[in-house]
């Protein structure tokens, strides 16, 4: 740990990244075929291969140092774990989560306690902590190009078989219907996934490996629906994740690379939860809030228009730039209590849809007539439907129609008409009677099946 | 034996788009089909009914080779399913894939080129053209670009049928095609499905819909474990076959199977 533009440095930053890149696209098709935990029980069952491989070098009078040795090891011993996961799944009742429940801890203990015990040997067994969470001070040069090189072979692979895993992990029936053998396919991205594990052993650790698999195309999915967008995206996350965690560890002894990698890797997952523009939680809130706005508006309007028609004032768009007056009072009746009714007020004037005061006059602008019929139409045409086609008694629609009226798109508003043989822009007749108000704004009568009925 | 050499012929008929000789399937060595032998005809849509855990997908899949039959052979247009490949379309259930996945409708109807285009070459413009041709045949070129989680499930079917179409196959063979779907779809489906009879192709449908299924198919196999009764639709659906079918359990089979579940054979 020297410079920051030292030669060892370099190429172990070089390689974490093109590691974390691989591990992004690798993933986003463990993910996508659900194999994400089976590559945690993999990368667990790497340790006791390299305490046995350690053992093996040590008793033969070499270094325990030999890398590749090592990784030998750890191959075999994640290979004998992959057959246990798949015989106890294959030959019992054991479901899959059992299965590696068992094997991810069985192994993960054997190799804590090799390990403690090859430790106890002397050599230079002190290096194989690394092993658990990391360790990139340990990385050379040698190192990096090694992790750089089976990246590199790793993503070539998944991204030149992009389609045919693509279509395994969506419709495996239908990819074996082509002909295709799904048993290859799933080789293929096991092995990938495999060797990726083994040489980011060293820089993220048999415990946290999982996680370069898993936490970049888990945050990938908060930006796009689309595979192309999210291999890039989880590819350009992994990648990061990998050279950040990296220089952090590399820049103070304390902190393991394991960690660091990951505690990047789950910024990065935050700031996509938040704020990924396909299912973000903050576009989330926002779309929620468009609608909330879009009910109280539609229910407002309705009143409006309804309360005109009730005294024969019911507004049209041909022959009225704005609509008759209304005192404010009644008005103030159609926000339902809505605390803040000053709020909507001020969007509605915002959005042009009223003049006036809340406490004088109020009008309905063109904007706001034409607003007013779209919502009246909608409502009026599910009541419509309730009642003739699913002949609900006039009393139950109201409230069934509130509930349902803001879904209605162009096609199936469309479709509704068609059904009910009425031409566009009409306004039909309300099932229940439209209780004139007095101008106070209290209702003279008020149907049962209105009361309260608005809260949708 | 002259009957032998009779089948021996018929077996290498290359006009007869299927044939099913003495299949028998079994999950874990407990079979679910029994002696199934079926010839159909080109030109015909063929429904096979029955009741649940008949074994009617169970059949679609050994046609297929996704399940290995314990006995028995399929032939399709007289060769083997490997050599025949490119001239058989499947449409599994809707509900057996995951809608999430990052796909939007044209990708996946481009999914029906990839039996051509094998593992590398990637689909191009004309793959293009022929997967937005499916569309239109089914309504759905207005949705090309759209995720497919955001479909309903009438569009999803019809999604999953346009990839059918662009395999430009023969033999079509569609697991519950109706299943959950509105009334225009399955409208627009039955459309689609004479048209492609009229085009001299055989489709095999999965079918739950008592009602409908003497005005869909010209053919019918009542399935029950083993065909019940296989022929023309007139022929077919009578009182006493369907009874054979639908209402008598099966008891003595049905018993073998659980007894052998009981002893910890199969799942």
């Amino acid at each position: 740990m020297t410079g920051w533009l030292d030669y060892n440095t370099w190429w172990v930053l070089f390689g974490t990244s093109l590691l974390g890149a691989a591990c992004g696209a690798v993933g986003v098709f463990l993910l996508l075929r659900r194999r994400a935990l089976v590559a945690d029980v993999i990368s667990h069952a790497t340790l006791p291969g390299i305490a046995v491989a350690f053992w093996l070098l040590w008793a033969s009078g070499r270094s325990g140092k030999s890398l590749p040795w090592l990784l030998l090891g750890a191959a075999c011993s994640a290979g004998l774990g992959a057959l246990g996961l798949l015989l106890l799944r294959n030959r019992t009742r054991l479901r899959e989560d059992a299965a590696m429940g068992v094997v991810l801890t069985g192994w993960f203990a054997i190799g804590t306690v090799l390990l403690r015990w090859v430790q106890g040997l002397g050599g230079d067994a002190a290096g194989l902590e690394g092993f658990l969470f990391g360790k990139t001070a340990t990385l050379v040069a040698e190192d990096g190009r090694w992790i750089a090189l089976a990246s590199l072979l790793s993503v070539g692979l998944v991204l030149l078989l992009k389609r045919p895993i693509g279509l395994i992990c969506f419709d495996p029936a239908f990819a074996t219907s082509l002909g295709w053998s799904v048993w290859w396919l799933d080789f293929g991205l096991m092995m990938a996934a495999i060797s990726l594990i083994i040489v980011g052993l060293q820089a993220v650790g048999a415990i946290l490996m999982v996680a370069l698999l898993v936490i970049p195309p888990a945050a990938a999915r908060f930006w796009t629906t689309r595979l192309h967008r999210l291999l890039l995206i989880a590819m350009g996350l992994g990648g990061f994740s990998g050279m950040v965690g990296a220089w952090i560890s590399d820049q103070g002894d304390k902190i393991p690379s394991g960690p660091a990698i990951v505690l990047t890797g789950v910024a990065f997952f935050l700031i996509s939860l938040l704020f990924g523009t396909h299912d973000g939680l903050a576009r989330r809130w926002i779309r929620h809030r468009a609608l909330e706005w879009m009910v109280r508006r539609d229910h407002f309007l309705r009143d409006f228009y309804e309360y005109l028609e009730s005294r024969g004032q019911a507004p049209t768009i041909v022959g009225h730039a704005r609509s008759a007056e209304v005192p404010g009072a009644a008005a103030l009746q159609w926000t339902r209590g809505m605390a803040n009714h000053r709020t909507l007020f001020s969007r509605l004037h915002r959005e042009g849809l009223v003049i006036g005061e809340p406490h004088g006059s109020l009008f309905l602008t063109a904007k706001g007539i034409q607003q007013a019929i779209i919502a009246v139409r909608k409502h009026r045409f599910v009541e419509h439907y309730l009642h003739l086609l699913l002949d609900l008694p006039t009393e139950a629609i109201d409230r069934g129609a509130d509930a349902t009226e803001h879904w209605l798109d162009e096609t199936m508003l469309a479709r509704l008409e068609s059904q009910l043989g009425v031409s566009t822009m009409e306004v039909p007749e309300s099932l229940h009677p439209i209780v004139p108000e007095d101008e106070s704004g209290t209702p003279s009568s008020q149907p049962a099946g209105k009361l309260g009925g608005r809260d949708g | 034996m002259a009957v032998e050499v009779d089948q021996e012929v018929s077996r290498l008929d290359p006009s007869i788009p299927l044939q099913i000789r003495d299949l028998t399937v079994a999950y874990q060595q407990r079979p679910v089909l029994w002696e199934v032998n079926l010839d159909l005809p080109a030109g015909s849509l063929v429904g096979l009914v029955g009741p649940n855990g008949a074994g009617k997908s169970t059949l679609l899949r050994a046609i297929l080779g996704l399940v290995e039959p314990i006995s028995g052979e399929v032939r399709v247009f007289g060769k083997t399913l490997a050599e025949q490949r490119g001239r058989v379309a499947y449409v599994p259930q809707r509900e057996s894939v995951d809608w999430d996945f990052p796909t939007s409708v044209l990708d996946l109807v481009l999914m029906g080129t990839y039996g051509k285009l094998g593992w590398f070459r990637r689909p191009g413009a004309t793959e293009r053209a022929r997967a937005m041709e499916a569309l239109r045949a089914v309504e759905m070129d207005a949705y090309a670009d759209r995720q497919i989680g955001r479909l309903s499930g009438g569009q999803q079917q019809r999604a999953f049928l346009a990839r059918a179409l662009v395999q430009q196959s023969d033999l079509y063979l569609m697991d519950e095609p109706f299943a959950a779907v509105d009334a225009a779809t399955e409208m627009a489906i039955m459309q689609l499905l004479r048209s492609l009879r009229s085009q001299g192709k055989t489709v095999v449908v999965v079918h739950h819909d008592l009602h409908t299924a003497p005005d869909y198919f010209d053919r019918v196999v009542l399935l029950n474990m083993r065909v019940v009764a296989y022929g023309k639709v007139e022929q077919v659906f009578q009182k006493e076959n369907l009874q054979k079918t639908y209402g008598g359990r099966l008891t003595v089979l049905d018993e073998l199977s659980e007894a052998m579940r009981r002893r910890g054979v199969g799942p």
